[in-house]
């Protein structure tokens, strides 16, 4: 029996929205792939397997083959994030998308950083709930709390994203940034805890509101642990202001996320001691299965949030400097001005090194311009360049030797 | 980014096909599914979002006629 629900209308509503927004050609035409390269339109069309995710938990088949089954679709549910930390799924400027200074409506550079962080998040969470039963047991699936879900999803991805791109472009410009740790970490537990919610309620086949209630059992140890997790959250983002932006080394990216998935994996558990009420641990003698579909579910999630998301945002970064210095061939005279004048002022007022990494970024983006819009980006340099103190001045020119020796 | 009306209704009309073909696509995966045949329910799932992937290409980089 296939049962038509209003929750399930209202999810395919959200996602054939975020699939739509993302994919439609609003202006690029024959640039389309440009814009939007292909590993990012795969990104986004796998993204609806959760459908049929859905289905396989509803059926009635053995518990085996509904495990082999799911785990079919978790394989192209996790390399669709995977590929999408490509250096290739960020696209080139293309002109028309600006909807402010700067800024260009360019999903690609805000969804690989994002999926892959929720994407890691749920194969973790389906990965712990496997692990700790004591008899093999798959998850079950309501709508309404997947409808719930995505709503954290939206949170995570889309929302934060778009505040995470507004804020890099206000440091880039070397703005005022006070808002935007608390801005990032407020949307991160907001989404973390809408999501957690939303999956174990779908996940646990209750409907949420009404019946998926917390329980008394431990709740000291877990506001212990949610207050651990969501400070520990808070000063990463603190630490992460402190980061020269654009020179983090590998290990500083890894360990960004590790600080980050270890907080979540906390704030996980402290859920589960919410709605479970009680101590959840592995029983390897009693549900062996369960800890090893659970250990590999968890071992894909923690691959995505610690190998493909520090490189997914290291290309999201490069691409937001090169769609940045596109988004000039489109302003007027006086605003390119104004933005290069900001941009050159901030970049002289960074160390040497950090200086010449972004001086070379910069250059390197206007040679990805058409050949045609190129001019008119230079010659506003070569004014920016005048108009600097000489001391502005001989900063830039100190990395332009440099990058030139 | 501002957009004419023609690509407002073009918008929106996309929009109501990804609805018609998600909802679709999940009807038809629940009735194979019934008939215990998790293979071909495997393929359909599979099937839908590459095919999809190749339409998007063949239309967006004009190879369609």
């Amino acid at each position: 029996m296939i049962e038509f629900e209003l929750p399930l209308f209202l999810a395919l509503a959200v996602i054939s929205f975020v699939v739509t927004l993302m994919l439609f050609p609003f202006v690029e035409g024959r640039h389309y792939a440009a814009a939007r390269p292909p590993l990012f339109v795969g990104g986004v069309l796998f993204m609806p397997l959760f459908l049929a995710i859905a289905v396989v938990l509803r059926t009635d088949w053995e518990p085996s083959t509904r495990a082999w089954a799911l785990g079919v679709l978790m394989a192209a549910f996790w390399a669709s994030a995977v590929w999408l930390a490509s250096e290739r799924t960020q696209g080139q400027f293309v002109s028309g998308l600006e909807f402010g200074p700067g800024l260009n409506f360019r999903p690609d550079l805000i969804l690989p950083g994002g999926v892959n962080l929720v994407k890691g998040l749920i194969l973790t969470g389906i990965g712990i709930m496997l692990s700790v039963q004591e008899s093999f047991r798959l998850p079950a699936w309501n709508w309404w709390g997947f409808f719930l879900a995505l709503f954290g999803i939206l949170t995570l991805i889309p929302v934060r994203g778009m505040v995470k791109m507004l804020a890099r472009r206000s440091r880039f410009l070397g703005r005022g940034a006070r808002w935007q740790v608390p801005a990032r970490w407020g949307l991160l537990v907001f989404g973390l805890v809408v999501l957690l919610y939303g999956f174990l309620a779908a996940f646990m086949g209750r409907v949420p509101f009404v019946e998926f209630r917390p329980v008394a059992g431990e709740a000291g140890l877990a506001a212990a642990l949610f207050a651990v997790s969501v400070l520990a959250l808070l000063g990463r983002e603190f630490w992460k202001t402190r980061l020269p932006e654009g020179m983090e080394s590998t290990a500083i990216r890894f360990l960004s996320n590790l600080w980050l998935y270890g907080a979540i994996l906390v704030f996980m558990y402290a859920a589960v001691l919410t709605f479970m009420g009680r101590i959840m641990q592995p029983h390897p003698a009693e549900n062996p299965a369960g800890l090893v579909l659970g250990g590999v579910l968890f071992a894909l999630g923690a691959v995505l949030v610690l190998g493909a998301r520090p490189r997914a945002l290291r290309n999201e970064l490069l691409g937001s400097i090169r769609i940045m210095v596109g988004t000039l061939t489109t302003m007027p005279d006086q605003e390119r001005w104004r933005f290069m004048l900001e941009r050159m002022r901030t970049i002289a007022s960074y160390p040497l090194d950090q200086r010449t990494w972004h001086v070379a970024q910069m250059m390197s983006a206007v040679a990805t311009l058409d050949p045609n819009a190129r001019p008119v980006v230079e010659k506003t340099r070569a004014e920016v360049m005048m108009s600097l103190s000489s001391e502005e001045r001989r900063r830039i020119m100190e990395c332009m030797d440099r990058l030139v020796a | 980014m501002k957009l004419r009306a023609r690509t407002r209704v073009r918008f929106v009309a996309t929009y109501l096909g990804v609805f018609a073909t998600l909802l679709a696509w999940w009807y038809v995966l629940g009735l194979v599914s019934l008939t215990d045949q998790p293979i071909a329910t495997l393929v359909l799932a599979y099937a839908v979002p590459v095919l999809a992937w190749v339409g998007v290409q063949r239309v967006t980089t004009g190879t369609r006629r």
